[in-house]
Protein backbone atom coordinates (compact mmCIF):
# COMPACT_ATOMS: atom_id res chain seq x y z
CA UNK A 1 0.00 0.00 0.00
CA UNK A 2 1.39 3.47 -0.66
CA UNK A 3 1.93 6.18 1.57
CA UNK A 4 -0.77 7.99 0.24
CA UNK A 5 -3.32 5.58 -0.02
CA UNK A 6 -2.54 5.22 4.28
CA UNK A 7 -2.72 9.12 4.47
CA UNK A 8 -6.55 8.92 2.66
CA UNK A 9 -7.31 5.58 5.10
CA UNK A 10 -5.93 7.94 7.88
CA UNK A 11 -8.01 10.64 7.39
CA UNK A 12 -11.34 8.80 6.67
CA UNK A 13 -10.52 7.17 10.28
CA UNK A 14 -9.85 10.18 12.06
CA UNK A 15 -13.26 11.34 11.04
CA UNK A 16 -14.91 7.84 12.05
CA UNK A 17 -13.84 8.37 15.42
CA UNK A 18 -13.86 12.26 15.28
CA UNK A 19 -17.93 11.90 15.07
CA UNK A 20 -17.67 8.97 17.51
CA UNK A 21 -17.29 11.69 20.85
CA UNK A 22 -13.92 10.69 21.64
CA UNK A 23 -12.11 13.92 22.46
CA UNK A 24 -10.80 15.42 19.14
CA UNK A 25 -6.98 15.26 20.74
CA UNK A 26 -7.32 11.89 21.80
CA UNK A 27 -8.88 11.03 18.00
CA UNK A 28 -5.61 13.20 16.29
CA UNK A 29 -3.13 11.08 18.77
CA UNK A 30 -4.45 7.75 18.36
CA UNK A 31 -4.83 8.05 14.42
CA UNK A 32 -1.73 9.67 13.85
CA UNK A 33 0.29 6.65 15.97
CA UNK A 34 -1.35 3.95 14.34
CA UNK A 35 -0.52 5.68 10.70
CA UNK A 36 2.98 6.39 12.10
CA UNK A 37 3.39 2.64 13.64
CA UNK A 38 1.91 1.26 10.28
CA UNK A 39 4.98 2.91 8.34
CA UNK A 40 7.89 3.10 10.27
CA UNK A 41 6.69 0.63 12.96
CA UNK A 42 5.65 0.23 16.22
CA UNK A 43 9.05 1.56 18.06
CA UNK A 44 9.19 4.37 16.34
CA UNK A 45 5.60 5.44 16.97
CA UNK A 46 5.61 5.51 20.87
CA UNK A 47 8.94 7.58 20.58
CA UNK A 48 6.96 10.20 18.47
CA UNK A 49 3.90 9.57 20.46
CA UNK A 50 5.75 10.31 24.18
CA UNK A 51 8.18 12.63 22.50
CA UNK A 52 4.93 14.67 20.60
CA UNK A 53 3.10 14.71 24.10
CA UNK A 54 6.61 15.90 26.08
CA UNK A 55 7.76 18.49 23.84
CA UNK A 56 4.41 20.21 24.08
CA UNK A 57 3.88 19.73 27.10
CA UNK A 58 7.57 21.01 28.52
CA UNK A 59 7.76 24.02 25.33
CA UNK A 60 8.47 27.26 26.49
CA UNK A 61 6.05 28.72 24.07
CA UNK A 62 3.56 26.90 25.28
CA UNK A 63 3.32 27.88 28.40
CA UNK A 64 1.69 31.32 26.80
CA UNK A 65 -2.23 29.31 27.00
CA UNK A 66 -2.29 28.72 30.74
CA UNK A 67 -0.78 32.27 31.26
CA UNK A 68 -3.66 33.68 28.98
CA UNK A 69 -6.50 32.31 29.99
CA UNK A 70 -5.76 32.87 33.88
CA UNK A 71 -5.74 36.45 32.78
CA UNK A 72 -8.76 36.11 31.67
CA UNK A 73 -10.60 33.88 34.58
CA UNK A 74 -9.42 36.55 36.67
CA UNK A 75 -10.56 39.09 35.14
CA UNK A 76 -13.79 37.76 35.05
CA UNK A 77 -13.93 36.53 39.21
CA UNK A 78 -12.20 40.65 39.63
CA UNK A 79 -15.27 42.38 37.94
CA UNK A 80 -13.62 43.68 35.46
CA UNK A 81 -15.81 42.64 32.68
CA UNK A 82 -18.79 44.00 34.96
CA UNK A 83 -17.03 47.04 35.05
CA UNK A 84 -16.49 47.09 31.27
CA UNK A 85 -20.05 46.68 30.57
CA UNK A 86 -21.71 49.42 33.32
CA UNK A 87 -19.11 51.69 31.48
CA UNK A 88 -20.66 50.47 28.15
CA UNK A 89 -23.84 50.42 29.51
CA UNK A 90 -23.40 54.49 30.90
CA UNK A 91 -22.06 55.86 27.69
CA UNK A 92 -24.39 53.97 24.86
CA UNK A 93 -27.25 52.47 27.18
CA UNK A 94 -30.03 55.69 26.45
CA UNK A 95 -29.96 55.16 22.60
CA UNK A 96 -32.32 52.66 20.89
CA UNK A 97 -30.40 49.14 20.55
CA UNK A 98 -27.60 51.16 23.09
CA UNK A 99 -27.49 47.99 25.54
CA UNK A 100 -27.03 45.67 22.62
CA UNK A 101 -24.26 48.03 21.19
CA UNK A 102 -22.83 48.37 24.71
CA UNK A 103 -22.46 44.45 24.87
CA UNK A 104 -20.50 44.75 21.65
CA UNK A 105 -18.11 47.34 22.81
CA UNK A 106 -17.88 45.68 26.23
CA UNK A 107 -16.91 42.09 24.58
CA UNK A 108 -14.28 43.89 22.24
CA UNK A 109 -12.71 45.36 25.73
CA UNK A 110 -12.80 41.84 26.93
CA UNK A 111 -11.18 40.16 24.12
CA UNK A 112 -9.17 42.53 24.46
CA UNK A 113 -7.89 40.68 27.76
CA UNK A 114 -9.60 37.18 26.85
CA UNK A 115 -8.37 34.79 24.44
CA UNK A 116 -11.18 32.74 24.04
CA UNK A 117 -14.63 33.42 22.19
CA UNK A 118 -17.02 31.00 23.98
CA UNK A 119 -15.31 32.47 27.67
CA UNK A 120 -16.10 35.84 26.44
CA UNK A 121 -19.73 34.91 25.45
CA UNK A 122 -20.05 33.06 28.81
CA UNK A 123 -18.53 35.86 30.72
CA UNK A 124 -20.89 38.72 29.25
CA UNK A 125 -23.58 36.70 28.92
CA UNK A 126 -24.19 36.89 33.04
CA UNK A 127 -23.76 40.63 32.94
CA UNK A 128 -25.92 41.37 30.28
CA UNK A 129 -28.63 39.60 29.95
CA UNK A 130 -29.94 40.25 33.21
CA UNK A 131 -29.55 44.37 31.84
CA UNK A 132 -31.50 43.74 28.63
CA UNK A 133 -34.03 41.72 30.00
CA UNK A 134 -34.83 44.17 32.42
CA UNK A 135 -35.26 47.05 29.47
CA UNK A 136 -37.70 44.69 27.97
CA UNK A 137 -35.62 43.89 24.83
CA UNK A 138 -36.08 41.80 22.26
CA UNK A 139 -34.59 38.32 23.81
CA UNK A 140 -33.73 37.03 20.44
CA UNK A 141 -31.72 40.03 19.62
CA UNK A 142 -29.95 39.98 23.01
CA UNK A 143 -28.31 36.35 23.00
CA UNK A 144 -28.12 36.75 19.22
CA UNK A 145 -25.43 39.78 19.86
CA UNK A 146 -23.92 38.10 22.57
CA UNK A 147 -23.47 34.77 20.55
CA UNK A 148 -21.76 36.58 17.97
CA UNK A 149 -19.81 39.01 19.40
CA UNK A 150 -17.80 36.20 21.47
CA UNK A 151 -16.48 35.84 17.96
CA UNK A 152 -14.61 39.02 18.92
CA UNK A 153 -12.59 37.14 21.85
CA UNK A 154 -10.31 35.36 19.15
CA UNK A 155 -9.50 37.63 16.83
CA UNK A 156 -8.74 40.45 18.69
CA UNK A 157 -5.31 39.53 20.93
CA UNK A 158 -4.47 37.73 22.71
CA UNK A 159 -5.92 34.84 21.33
CA UNK A 160 -5.62 31.07 22.05
CA UNK A 161 -6.26 30.00 18.46
CA UNK A 162 -3.57 32.82 17.10
CA UNK A 163 -0.97 31.49 19.51
CA UNK A 164 -2.05 28.04 18.65
CA UNK A 165 -1.72 28.92 14.70
CA UNK A 166 1.91 30.71 15.24
CA UNK A 167 3.45 27.72 16.96
CA UNK A 168 2.19 25.01 14.29
CA UNK A 169 3.04 27.19 11.54
CA UNK A 170 5.88 28.31 12.86
CA UNK A 171 4.74 32.08 12.15
CA UNK A 172 5.40 35.11 15.08
CA UNK A 173 2.71 35.21 17.83
CA UNK A 174 3.28 38.61 17.80
CA UNK A 175 2.40 39.06 14.19
CA UNK A 176 -0.29 37.06 14.68
CA UNK A 177 -1.86 38.86 17.70
CA UNK A 178 -1.29 42.38 15.66
CA UNK A 179 -2.88 40.89 12.52
CA UNK A 180 -6.36 40.47 14.53
CA UNK A 181 -6.51 43.99 16.01
CA UNK A 182 -7.58 46.31 12.80
CA UNK A 183 -10.46 43.29 11.70
CA UNK A 184 -11.46 42.77 15.19
CA UNK A 185 -12.15 46.54 15.37
CA UNK A 186 -14.40 46.58 11.74
CA UNK A 187 -15.57 43.42 12.98
CA UNK A 188 -17.27 45.22 16.32
CA UNK A 189 -18.10 47.65 13.75
CA UNK A 190 -19.89 46.11 11.16
CA UNK A 191 -22.20 44.21 14.29
CA UNK A 192 -22.72 47.71 15.77
CA UNK A 193 -23.90 48.61 11.93
CA UNK A 194 -26.15 45.28 12.22
CA UNK A 195 -28.11 46.36 15.54
CA UNK A 196 -28.44 50.53 14.48
CA UNK A 197 -30.33 48.42 11.27
CA UNK A 198 -32.25 46.09 13.01
CA UNK A 199 -33.72 48.74 15.71
CA UNK A 200 -34.56 51.23 12.75
CA UNK A 201 -36.46 48.44 11.42
CA UNK A 202 -37.81 47.68 14.65
CA UNK A 203 -37.38 50.26 17.53
CA UNK A 204 -39.63 48.14 20.03
CA UNK A 205 -37.04 45.22 19.78
CA UNK A 206 -33.95 47.20 21.50
CA UNK A 207 -36.17 49.76 23.55
CA UNK A 208 -33.88 52.66 25.21
CA UNK A 209 -32.33 52.34 28.71
CA UNK A 210 -31.76 55.36 31.26
CA UNK A 211 -29.81 58.05 30.28
CA UNK A 212 -26.78 59.21 32.58
CA UNK A 213 -25.40 62.65 33.59
CA UNK A 214 -22.40 64.14 32.07
CA UNK A 215 -20.26 63.70 34.73
CA UNK A 216 -21.37 59.84 35.05
CA UNK A 217 -20.70 58.99 31.50
CA UNK A 218 -17.02 61.02 32.31
CA UNK A 219 -16.18 58.57 35.11
CA UNK A 220 -17.53 55.91 33.16
CA UNK A 221 -15.07 56.43 30.61
CA UNK A 222 -12.34 56.97 32.21
CA UNK A 223 -13.05 53.45 34.58
CA UNK A 224 -12.18 51.78 31.26
CA UNK A 225 -8.16 53.06 31.90
CA UNK A 226 -7.21 49.61 33.46
CA UNK A 227 -8.13 47.53 30.37
CA UNK A 228 -6.21 49.92 28.39
CA UNK A 229 -3.25 49.56 30.96
CA UNK A 230 -3.52 45.79 30.58
CA UNK A 231 -3.87 45.73 26.88
CA UNK A 232 -1.16 48.08 26.13
CA UNK A 233 1.45 46.30 28.55
CA UNK A 234 0.68 43.28 26.63
CA UNK A 235 0.62 44.16 23.17
CA UNK A 236 3.64 47.44 23.52
CA UNK A 237 5.82 44.62 25.11
CA UNK A 238 5.41 42.04 22.49
CA UNK A 239 4.80 44.96 19.67
CA UNK A 240 8.13 46.63 20.58
CA UNK A 241 10.01 43.68 21.61
CA UNK A 242 10.65 44.18 25.58
CA UNK A 243 8.35 41.23 26.33
CA UNK A 244 8.12 37.05 24.81
CA UNK A 245 4.60 36.19 24.21
CA UNK A 246 4.94 34.42 27.82
CA UNK A 247 6.26 36.90 29.67
CA UNK A 248 3.57 38.92 28.49
CA UNK A 249 0.76 37.08 29.85
CA UNK A 250 2.87 36.01 32.78
CA UNK A 251 2.55 39.60 33.67
CA UNK A 252 -0.84 40.64 32.18
CA UNK A 253 -2.37 37.98 34.34
CA UNK A 254 -0.22 39.37 37.42
CA UNK A 255 -1.38 43.13 36.67
CA UNK A 256 -5.17 41.67 36.29
CA UNK A 257 -4.67 39.78 39.79
CA UNK A 258 -3.27 43.01 41.77
CA UNK A 259 -5.27 45.24 39.75
CA UNK A 260 -8.64 43.17 40.87
CA UNK A 261 -7.17 42.99 44.71
CA UNK A 262 -6.37 46.25 44.72
CA UNK A 263 -10.45 47.23 44.58
CA UNK A 264 -11.10 44.40 46.82
CA UNK A 265 -12.59 42.15 44.13
CA UNK A 266 -10.25 38.68 44.34
CA UNK A 267 -9.99 36.60 47.22
CA UNK A 268 -8.07 34.17 47.46
CA UNK A 269 -10.84 31.36 47.00
CA UNK A 270 -11.83 33.47 43.81
CA UNK A 271 -8.29 33.61 42.65
CA UNK A 272 -8.12 30.06 43.22
CA UNK A 273 -11.78 29.52 41.08
CA UNK A 274 -10.12 31.15 38.11
CA UNK A 275 -6.66 29.25 38.64
CA UNK A 276 -8.84 25.86 38.45
CA UNK A 277 -10.72 26.94 35.55
CA UNK A 278 -8.07 27.54 33.34
CA UNK A 279 -6.36 24.95 33.98
CA UNK A 280 -9.06 22.36 32.67
CA UNK A 281 -9.42 24.54 29.75
CA UNK A 282 -5.41 24.80 29.36
CA UNK A 283 -5.16 21.08 29.40
CA UNK A 284 -8.09 20.51 26.77
CA UNK A 285 -5.83 22.67 24.26
CA UNK A 286 -2.14 21.68 25.05
CA UNK A 287 -3.49 18.45 24.55
CA UNK A 288 -5.09 18.87 21.17
CA UNK A 289 -2.02 20.49 19.81
CA UNK A 290 -0.07 17.55 21.02
CA UNK A 291 -2.54 15.46 19.10
CA UNK A 292 -2.18 17.55 16.49
CA UNK A 293 1.48 17.18 16.58
CA UNK A 294 1.83 13.17 16.11
CA UNK A 295 -0.89 13.60 13.22
CA UNK A 296 1.09 16.25 11.36
CA UNK A 297 4.06 13.69 11.51
CA UNK A 298 2.11 11.02 10.35
CA UNK A 299 0.69 13.63 8.07
CA UNK A 300 3.90 14.10 6.79
CA UNK A 301 5.53 11.25 6.72
CA UNK A 302 2.55 9.66 3.84
CA UNK A 303 3.54 13.56 2.46
CA UNK A 304 0.13 13.23 1.68
CA UNK A 305 -0.03 17.20 2.35
CA UNK A 306 2.59 17.84 -0.10
CA UNK A 307 1.16 15.98 -2.72
CA UNK A 308 -2.20 17.82 -2.44
CA UNK A 309 -0.30 21.46 -2.58
CA UNK A 310 1.42 20.62 -5.78
CA UNK A 311 -2.09 18.72 -7.38
CA UNK A 312 -4.17 22.17 -5.99
CA UNK A 313 -1.26 24.57 -7.34
CA UNK A 314 -1.31 23.00 -10.75
CA UNK A 315 -5.25 23.00 -11.07
CA UNK A 316 -6.36 25.43 -13.74
CA UNK A 317 -8.10 27.52 -11.64
CA UNK A 318 -6.95 30.98 -10.47
CA UNK A 319 -5.93 31.19 -6.73
CA UNK A 320 -8.77 33.06 -5.16
CA UNK A 321 -11.17 30.01 -6.44
CA UNK A 322 -9.19 27.31 -4.51
CA UNK A 323 -9.10 29.63 -1.36
CA UNK A 324 -12.71 30.52 -1.82
CA UNK A 325 -12.75 26.20 -1.69
CA UNK A 326 -10.60 25.80 1.36
CA UNK A 327 -12.76 28.81 3.09
CA UNK A 328 -16.00 26.50 2.13
CA UNK A 329 -14.40 23.51 3.53
CA UNK A 330 -13.90 25.30 6.88
CA UNK A 331 -17.10 26.93 6.72
CA UNK A 332 -18.72 23.44 7.02
CA UNK A 333 -16.01 22.05 9.55
CA UNK A 334 -16.84 24.86 11.68
CA UNK A 335 -20.91 24.04 11.72
CA UNK A 336 -19.45 20.61 13.10
CA UNK A 337 -17.18 21.31 15.16
CA UNK A 338 -15.37 23.64 17.53
CA UNK A 339 -13.34 26.09 15.89
CA UNK A 340 -10.01 26.32 17.98
CA UNK A 341 -10.05 21.93 17.17
CA UNK A 342 -11.03 22.57 13.36
CA UNK A 343 -8.28 24.62 12.51
CA UNK A 344 -5.55 22.89 14.94
CA UNK A 345 -6.68 19.62 13.08
CA UNK A 346 -6.74 20.68 9.08
CA UNK A 347 -3.50 23.08 9.31
CA UNK A 348 -1.25 19.82 8.96
CA UNK A 349 -3.10 19.77 5.31
CA UNK A 350 -4.10 23.37 3.85
CA UNK A 351 -1.15 25.33 5.80
CA UNK A 352 1.34 24.09 2.73
CA UNK A 353 -1.92 24.52 0.25
CA UNK A 354 -1.45 27.85 0.89
CA UNK A 355 2.27 28.43 1.17
CA UNK A 356 2.26 26.69 -2.13
CA UNK A 357 -0.18 29.18 -3.80
CA UNK A 358 2.10 31.97 -2.49
CA UNK A 359 -0.82 33.27 0.20
CA UNK A 360 0.72 35.62 3.39
CA UNK A 361 0.93 33.08 6.08
CA UNK A 362 -0.18 35.98 7.96
CA UNK A 363 -3.84 36.75 6.13
CA UNK A 364 -4.30 33.00 5.97
CA UNK A 365 -3.95 32.82 9.62
CA UNK A 366 -7.01 35.69 10.18
CA UNK A 367 -8.78 34.73 7.22
CA UNK A 368 -9.44 31.04 8.30
CA UNK A 369 -9.98 31.74 11.74
CA UNK A 370 -12.99 34.72 11.22
CA UNK A 371 -14.00 32.19 8.56
CA UNK A 372 -14.24 29.19 11.30
CA UNK A 373 -15.81 31.77 13.80
CA UNK A 374 -19.00 31.54 11.95
CA UNK A 375 -19.29 27.69 13.43
CA UNK A 376 -20.05 29.18 16.29
CA UNK A 377 -23.45 30.73 15.95
CA UNK A 378 -24.23 28.04 13.18
CA UNK A 379 -26.49 25.01 13.97
CA UNK A 380 -26.18 22.08 14.54
CA UNK A 381 -22.52 22.79 16.96
CA UNK A 382 -23.21 26.24 17.38
CA UNK A 383 -20.87 26.60 20.17
CA UNK A 384 -21.62 30.24 21.60
CA UNK A 385 -25.15 29.36 20.88
CA UNK A 386 -24.87 26.62 23.47
CA UNK A 387 -22.84 29.10 25.75
CA UNK A 388 -25.35 31.59 26.08
CA UNK A 389 -28.44 29.38 26.18
CA UNK A 390 -27.04 27.71 29.14
CA UNK A 391 -27.19 31.60 30.79
CA UNK A 392 -30.50 32.60 29.41
CA UNK A 393 -32.31 29.25 30.18
CA UNK A 394 -35.61 30.36 29.13
CA UNK A 395 -34.88 31.41 25.74
CA UNK A 396 -35.00 28.21 23.05
CA UNK A 397 -32.10 27.34 21.25
CA UNK A 398 -33.59 28.42 17.65
CA UNK A 399 -34.51 31.90 19.08
CA UNK A 400 -30.79 32.12 19.64
CA UNK A 401 -30.41 31.03 16.38
CA UNK A 402 -32.43 33.53 14.70
CA UNK A 403 -31.19 36.26 16.55
CA UNK A 404 -27.65 35.75 15.13
CA UNK A 405 -28.61 35.61 12.08
CA UNK A 406 -28.15 38.90 10.86
CA UNK A 407 -24.65 38.70 12.75
CA UNK A 408 -23.42 35.56 10.93
CA UNK A 409 -23.94 38.04 7.65
CA UNK A 410 -21.98 40.70 9.44
CA UNK A 411 -19.22 37.96 9.70
CA UNK A 412 -19.50 36.86 6.12
CA UNK A 413 -19.12 40.50 5.18
CA UNK A 414 -16.39 41.02 7.20
CA UNK A 415 -14.48 37.70 5.43
CA UNK A 416 -15.03 39.39 1.69
CA UNK A 417 -13.79 42.70 3.02
CA UNK A 418 -10.88 40.46 4.36
CA UNK A 419 -10.52 38.19 0.94
CA UNK A 420 -10.41 41.86 -1.17
CA UNK A 421 -8.20 43.87 1.12
CA UNK A 422 -5.64 41.65 2.89
CA UNK A 423 -3.88 44.73 4.17
CA UNK A 424 -6.35 45.38 6.96
CA UNK A 425 -5.02 41.74 8.10
CA UNK A 426 -0.96 42.57 7.16
CA UNK A 427 -0.40 46.67 7.59
CA UNK A 428 -0.05 46.45 11.37
CA UNK A 429 2.55 43.28 11.25
CA UNK A 430 4.72 44.76 8.25
CA UNK A 431 5.17 47.73 10.63
CA UNK A 432 6.94 45.30 13.44
CA UNK B 1 -16.53 0.44 42.48
CA UNK B 2 -17.24 3.41 44.39
CA UNK B 3 -13.85 3.19 46.82
CA UNK B 4 -12.14 3.03 43.65
CA UNK B 5 -13.99 5.84 41.97
CA UNK B 6 -13.28 7.77 45.09
CA UNK B 7 -9.88 7.03 45.92
CA UNK B 8 -9.10 7.58 41.96
CA UNK B 9 -11.45 11.26 42.10
CA UNK B 10 -9.32 12.20 45.33
CA UNK B 11 -5.82 11.75 43.70
CA UNK B 12 -6.86 13.47 40.86
CA UNK B 13 -8.29 16.93 42.83
CA UNK B 14 -4.69 16.39 44.61
CA UNK B 15 -2.82 16.81 41.27
CA UNK B 16 -4.89 19.21 40.07
CA UNK B 17 -4.31 21.35 42.88
CA UNK B 18 -0.49 20.71 42.55
CA UNK B 19 -0.53 21.57 39.13
CA UNK B 20 -2.39 25.40 39.98
CA UNK B 21 0.78 25.62 42.08
CA UNK B 22 2.87 25.43 39.41
CA UNK B 23 1.31 27.03 37.43
CA UNK B 24 1.15 30.04 40.07
CA UNK B 25 4.92 29.42 40.79
CA UNK B 26 5.33 29.84 36.76
CA UNK B 27 3.85 33.26 36.95
CA UNK B 28 5.20 34.32 39.65
CA UNK B 29 8.92 33.04 38.15
CA UNK B 30 7.94 34.84 34.80
CA UNK B 31 7.48 38.07 36.71
CA UNK B 32 10.34 37.91 38.63
CA UNK B 33 12.43 37.27 36.10
CA UNK B 34 10.93 40.70 33.85
CA UNK B 35 11.54 42.34 36.88
CA UNK B 36 15.34 41.33 37.33
CA UNK B 37 16.10 41.82 34.07
CA UNK B 38 14.94 45.81 34.14
CA UNK B 39 16.78 46.22 37.08
CA UNK B 40 19.78 44.29 37.40
CA UNK B 41 19.87 40.70 35.28
CA UNK B 42 17.72 37.66 34.41
CA UNK B 43 17.34 34.91 36.59
CA UNK B 44 19.51 32.02 35.65
CA UNK B 45 17.41 29.18 33.99
CA UNK B 46 14.48 31.16 34.11
CA UNK B 47 13.74 29.86 30.56
CA UNK B 48 14.14 26.33 31.33
CA UNK B 49 11.99 25.94 34.63
CA UNK B 50 8.81 27.37 33.30
CA UNK B 51 9.30 24.53 30.61
CA UNK B 52 9.14 22.16 33.23
CA UNK B 53 6.46 24.34 35.55
CA UNK B 54 4.52 24.28 32.48
CA UNK B 55 4.73 20.22 31.90
CA UNK B 56 4.09 19.75 35.26
CA UNK B 57 0.67 21.83 35.29
CA UNK B 58 -0.70 20.34 31.95
CA UNK B 59 0.49 16.71 33.02
CA UNK B 60 -0.98 16.82 36.90
CA UNK B 61 -4.18 18.69 35.18
CA UNK B 62 -5.09 15.77 32.71
CA UNK B 63 -7.22 13.05 35.21
CA UNK B 64 -9.36 15.85 36.45
CA UNK B 65 -9.91 17.54 33.05
CA UNK B 66 -10.89 14.02 32.18
CA UNK B 67 -13.20 13.26 35.12
CA UNK B 68 -14.89 17.40 34.77
CA UNK B 69 -15.00 16.26 30.84
CA UNK B 70 -13.44 19.04 29.71
CA UNK B 71 -12.72 17.80 26.57
CA UNK B 72 -13.65 18.95 23.04
CA UNK B 73 -15.79 16.58 21.63
CA UNK B 74 -18.22 16.58 18.31
CA UNK B 75 -21.49 14.59 20.19
CA UNK B 76 -24.35 15.39 18.12
CA UNK B 77 -24.42 12.37 16.19
CA UNK B 78 -23.74 9.65 19.53
CA UNK B 79 -26.51 11.74 21.09
CA UNK B 80 -28.81 11.05 18.41
CA UNK B 81 -28.67 7.23 18.84
CA UNK B 82 -30.25 5.14 21.33
CA UNK B 83 -28.28 4.92 25.21
CA UNK B 84 -27.85 1.67 24.61
CA UNK B 85 -25.82 2.25 21.48
CA UNK B 86 -24.49 5.91 22.88
CA UNK B 87 -22.75 3.28 26.02
CA UNK B 88 -21.16 0.52 23.43
CA UNK B 89 -19.79 3.68 20.96
CA UNK B 90 -18.01 5.48 24.26
CA UNK B 91 -17.11 2.53 26.00
CA UNK B 92 -15.21 1.41 22.91
CA UNK B 93 -13.54 5.07 22.59
CA UNK B 94 -13.02 4.75 25.96
CA UNK B 95 -10.88 1.59 25.80
CA UNK B 96 -9.17 3.53 22.79
CA UNK B 97 -8.48 6.37 24.97
CA UNK B 98 -7.07 4.08 27.59
CA UNK B 99 -5.02 2.64 24.80
CA UNK B 100 -3.27 6.19 24.17
CA UNK B 101 -2.49 7.21 27.53
CA UNK B 102 -1.02 3.44 28.24
CA UNK B 103 1.27 3.78 25.56
CA UNK B 104 1.98 7.39 26.63
CA UNK B 105 2.64 6.30 30.24
CA UNK B 106 5.19 3.60 29.60
CA UNK B 107 6.99 5.26 27.48
CA UNK B 108 7.67 8.85 28.90
CA UNK B 109 8.84 6.59 31.96
CA UNK B 110 11.19 4.72 29.64
CA UNK B 111 11.95 7.99 28.44
CA UNK B 112 12.26 9.39 32.46
CA UNK B 113 14.38 6.27 33.00
CA UNK B 114 16.74 7.52 30.02
CA UNK B 115 17.27 10.82 31.34
CA UNK B 116 18.59 9.81 34.48
CA UNK B 117 20.35 6.87 33.59
CA UNK B 118 22.35 9.26 31.08
CA UNK B 119 23.13 11.85 33.49
CA UNK B 120 20.95 14.56 31.40
CA UNK B 121 20.87 18.19 33.31
CA UNK B 122 18.94 21.75 32.23
CA UNK B 123 21.51 23.66 30.32
CA UNK B 124 22.12 26.76 32.78
CA UNK B 125 21.33 25.58 36.38
CA UNK B 126 22.54 21.83 35.72
CA UNK B 127 20.03 20.02 37.46
CA UNK B 128 18.36 16.84 36.15
CA UNK B 129 15.25 17.01 35.10
CA UNK B 130 14.31 13.23 34.65
CA UNK B 131 11.76 13.90 37.85
CA UNK B 132 9.82 15.97 35.87
CA UNK B 133 9.55 13.65 33.55
CA UNK B 134 8.48 10.93 35.97
CA UNK B 135 5.56 14.01 36.91
CA UNK B 136 4.42 13.28 33.24
CA UNK B 137 4.00 9.46 33.85
CA UNK B 138 2.26 9.43 36.85
CA UNK B 139 0.12 11.89 35.01
CA UNK B 140 -1.03 9.73 32.12
CA UNK B 141 -1.45 6.86 34.08
CA UNK B 142 -3.87 8.77 36.60
CA UNK B 143 -5.76 9.65 33.06
CA UNK B 144 -5.70 5.82 32.57
CA UNK B 145 -7.53 5.33 35.77
CA UNK B 146 -10.23 7.68 35.05
CA UNK B 147 -10.90 6.21 31.94
CA UNK B 148 -10.67 2.58 32.75
CA UNK B 149 -13.14 3.36 36.09
CA UNK B 150 -15.31 5.43 33.34
CA UNK B 151 -15.71 2.55 30.95
CA UNK B 152 -16.63 0.06 33.62
CA UNK B 153 -19.06 2.60 35.11
CA UNK B 154 -20.58 2.80 32.13
CA UNK B 155 -20.53 -1.16 31.24
CA UNK B 156 -22.30 -1.67 34.22
CA UNK B 157 -24.70 0.78 33.81
CA UNK B 158 -25.60 -0.94 30.19
CA UNK B 159 -25.87 -4.80 32.21
CA UNK B 160 -28.48 -2.94 34.54
CA UNK B 161 -30.31 -1.73 32.38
Amino acid sequence: MSSMTIGIIGIILLLILLFSKMPVGYVMAVVGFIGFAYIRGYDSAMHLLAGDFYETFSSYNMTVVPLFVLMGQLAFQGGISRRLYDSAYKILGKYHGGLAIATIGACAAFSAISGSTSATAATMATVAIPEMKRYNYNMSLATGVLSASGSLGILLPPSVIFIMYGILTEQSIGKLFAAGILPGIFLAGLFMATVLLIVRIDPSLGPSGPNFSFKEKIRAILSLGETLILFITIMGGIFFGIFTPTEAAAAGALITAIIAIGRGELSWKSFWKAMMDSLAISCMVLIIVSGAFVFGHFMAITQLPYKLATWVANLPFPNYIVMIIIIFIYLAGGCFMDSFAMIVLTIPIFFPVSQTLGFDPIWFGVVIVLVTEMGVITPPVGINVFVVSGIAKDVPLMVIFKGAFPFLIALVVCSLILLLVPPIATFLPSLM
Amino acid sequence: MDIFDKLCNALAKIMYYLAGLAILILMLLSNADILSRLFYKPIPGTFEFIGYLGLIGVSLAMAETSIRKGHVQVSFLVDLLPKRVQGVIESITGLIGFFLFAAITSRSFLLALDFKAGGYVTPTTKIPFYHFVFGMAFGAALVCLVILLDVIRNLRMMVKK
